[in-house]
C-alpha cells in the first residue's frame, strides 16, 4: 500500500507542477510572442506531447487513486480512505478537463495554417489558458488530498 | 503514548513540512514540464521561433507565482530542517536536510548554468536582427536541456525526501 501511496503522491505532485509551469511560465511568455511563433510552438509541443514520459504522469494519478481507495477501505482505514476518494475525484476532474477541453483545442489548432495564425490563436489561447488554470487548481487539490491520505493512515 | 516532541513545537513543524511539500512538488513538476513537454516540442520549431519563444519565457518567468516557489523551496526546506532538529525530531530533520540539499542542487544549477545561458540568449537581441540564429540556438539548446533534465531529477528526489519527512512526522505524533 505504501508503494501505491508514494507513487500517487509523486505523480500527482509532478502533474500539478506540470500544469503550474504552463500556467505561470509557458503561457505567460508565449503571450508576448508573434502569432506565427505562438501557433508554430503550440502545434509542435502538442504534437510531441503524447509521449511516454508525459503519459505515465497523466494517467498514473487517475489510475492509482481508485486503487488506493480500494486498498484503504478494505483495510478499514476510513479517514485515509476518505482522502483517497477526494484525490480520485479531483484527479478525474483534471483528466476530464484535459481530455474534454484542452485536447480538442489542441486538435483544432493542429489543423490551422500558419498563414491564418492570428485567427487560430484567437480561438485557442483564451479558452486554453482558462481551462489550464482550472486544471492547475484541481490537480493541486488532488495532490494535497493524496498527501492527506498518507498522513491520516493509522 | 510517549511523545518526544512537545505540542507547541509540533504544530509549526507540521505546517512547515506541508508547505515544503507543496513548494517542492510544484518546482519538480515545473522542471518536468520543460523536460517532458516544452523543450521536446521546441526541438521541432524553426531557429527564430525557438529563440523568440525562449527569450519571452525567460523574460516573464520572474513573476509573483514562480518566485515564491523557486526561492521558497530552498528557504522553507532549510528552515524546516533546522526547526525539526531543534525540536528533537531527528528523523524528520534527517529527511528535511536531504530534501534541502537535493533542492539546493537544482537551485544552483539554475543560478550557475541555466540563468547565464538565458542571459546570453537575451543578449543576442531582437530575433529578427540575429545574423546566425542557428548558431545562437546551438550554443543554448543542448546545455540548457541537459541541465534542465538534471534539475528535474534532483528536485523529484527532493520531493520524495519531503514525503519521507512527512511519514516520519506522522509516526512521531501518533505514538
Amino acid at each position: 500500500m505504501i508503494v501505491v501511496m508514494v507513487a500517487l503522491i509523486v505523480t500527482s505532485g509532478l502533474l500539478a507542477g506540470f500544469f503550474f509551469a504552463w500556467w505561470c511560465s509557458c503561457m505567460v511568455g508565449l503571450k508576448r510572442v508573434s502569432d506565427t511563433t505562438f501557433v508554430e510552438t503550440m502545434q509542435r509541443i502538442n504534437g510531441v506531447l503524447p509521449n511516454g514520459r508525459f503519459a505515465i504522469l497523466f494517467f498514473a494519478p487517475v489510475l492509482l487513486a481508485p486503487i488506493l481507495v480500494w486498498l484503504l477501505f478494505s483495510d478499514g482505514q476510513r479517514v485515509a480512505g476518505f482522502w483517497s476518494v477526494v484525490a480520485t475525484i479531483f484527479s478525474a476532474i483534471t483528466f476530464v478537463i484535459t481530455a474534454g477541453r484542452n485536447v480538442p483545442l489542441n486538435n483544432d489548432l493542429a489543423k490551422a495554417q500558419l498563414s491564418d495564425a492570428t485567427n487560430a490563436r484567437k480561438a485557442f489561447e483564451g479558452p486554453w489558458v482558462r481551462w489550464n488554470t482550472l486544471r492547475t487548481l484541481t490537480s493541486t487539490v488532488a495532490f494535497v488530498a493524496s498527501v492527506l491520505a498518507l498522513v491520516s493512515r493509522s | 503514548m510517549v511523545n518526544t516532541i512537545s505540542q507547541p513545537k509540533l504544530v509549526p513543524l507540521t505546517t512547515l513540512v506541508w508547505v515544503s511539500l507543496g513548494l517542492v512538488g510544484l518546482m519538480a513538476g515545473f522542471f518536468y514540464a520543460y523536460s517532458a513537454s516544452v523543450m521536446v516540442g521546441l526541438k521541432e520549431v524553426s531557429d527564430t521561433t525557438f529563440i523568440e519563444t525562449m527569450q519571452w519565457i525567460n523574460a516573464t518567468v520572474r513573476n509573483v507565482w514562480f518566485g515564491p516557489a523557486f526561492f521558497g523551496s530552498l528557504i522553507v526546506t532549510g528552515v524546516t530542517a533546522v526547526i525539526a532538529y531543534v525540536a528533537g525530531a531527528r528523523k524528520v530533520a534527517a529527511w528535511m536536510i536531504a530534501a534541502c540539499a537535493l533542492y539546493a542542487v537544482a537551485f544552483f544549477i539554475t543560478m550557475g548554468v541555466s540563468v547565464p545561458l538565458n542571459y546570453e540568449l537575451r543578449d543576442a537581441g531582437d530575433v529578427a536582427a540575429i545574423a546566425d540564429p542557428a548558431a545562437v540556438r546551438a550554443d543554448y539548446e543542448g546545455s540548457w536541456v541537459r541541465w534542465n533534465n538534471a534539475r528535474t531529477v534532483v528536485s523529484t528526489a527532493s520531493l520524495l525526501a519531503v514525503g519521507g519527512a512527512m511519514r516520519a512526522l506522522g509516526r512521531s505524533s501518533d505514538r
